[in-house]
């Protein structure tokens, strides 16, 4: 049973929306297309592509471990990328009428070590965000 | 497209319910864009999951509590979180003109609650979800989300109590 209390708090109308997202919310969303699905396959190969100009374009000596030595621990190093992320940001055309979506992409990288001799797991990840531009095509 | 607000079902449901969405998640974010795009997000997802039409606002509710936490996550402001940070509040509620300024007061309490109890009485209040509901997205036991709905109040009573006397 809601008291004169409860009531007075139920009351008070929660914040208006702010322009901005009132125009985002303007009208309902969009019905995923198999276009918008193949954007994204697309902006996640992108992305993969994009993770990998990343490592190789880095300094060698960045990151990298120290040389192997007889007295130095012997450890296993896992690396791997992937996409926790993508976020639409933008529609635009360029000069020759070709569509692109700009899409937000964050990917983590993370390096593991595990030790060979005892029960050690150090892991190091790094999370990265891009935009990406994706081409649209239409059949 | 330009639409009638006052014809078009997506437009008056937002108008209706757009409001408590964005208070749940602004106390589930750590900043307003963060909460805007949250929501954003979850009315889309709810939107293609209920095949284009209106979603129940319980779904949407519990989809803006995933999502914030997804955000929460990718930005590496999870510890925050868990250690009671929440967005600014004076958005919270809209404006009074009491001479009291009650929205402020009563924002400023909810922020001082503990999680749990904010988004217990939060749900209850202003996203008009039954005890069932709230107990299937915060995932307590209904006996566990009334017990904290009266905590929440009781100690909601205790300090605004002589600002609403």
């Amino acid at each position: 049973m809601n008291d004169s209390f409860e009531e007075r708090l139920r009351a008070l109308k929660p914040g208006v929306l702010p322009e901005p997202l009132r125009q985002r919310l303007s009208a309902p969303p969009a019905r995923r297309s198999s276009a918008s699905r193949r954007i994204v396959y697309a902006a996640f190969g992108l992305a993969a592509a994009a993770c990998l100009a990343l490592m190789l374009s880095r300094p060698g000596n960045e990151g990298s471990l120290p040389p192997a030595s007889t007295s130095m621990p012997s450890f296993a190093v896992d690396r791997e990328q992937r996409v926790t992320g993508l976020r639409s940001l933008a529609v635009v055309t360029d000069e020759s009428n070709q569509r692109w979506k700009l899409v937000e992409v964050n990917w983590v990288e993370e390096q593991t070590l595990v030790s060979a001799s005892q029960p050690l797991t150090v892991q190091l990840q790094n999370h990265h965000r891009a935009v990406v531009p994706v081409a649209i095509h239409f059949d | 497209m330009a639409s009638d607000p006052h014809s078009d079902p997506w437009q008056l449901w937002i108008t209706e319910r757009g409001q408590s969405f964005l208070l749940y998640a602004r106390q589930q974010t750590r900043c307003e864009e963060d909460a805007c795009d949250v929501v954003q997000e979850a009315l889309t997802e709810s939107w293609n999951r209920c095949g284009g039409k209106i979603p129940d606002p319980a779904l949407v509710f519990a989809t803006i509590r995933r999502r914030a936490i997804d955000h929460g996550r990718a930005t590496d402001s999870r510890i925050r979180r868990d250690a009671g940070h929440v967005a600014r509040t004076d958005s919270w509620f809209q404006p009074d003109f009491s001479a009291a300024d009650t929205h402020l007061v009563v924002s400023e309490a909810l922020g001082k609650l503990p999680d749990p109890l904010r988004e217990t009485v939060t749900l209850r209040l202003w996203g008009d979800l039954s005890f069932p509901e709230i107990s299937s997205i915060t995932g307590v036991p209904v006996a566990t989300a009334t017990s904290r709905y009266r905590l929440a109040i009781e100690r909601l009573r205790e300090t605004l109590g002589p600002c609403f006397s």
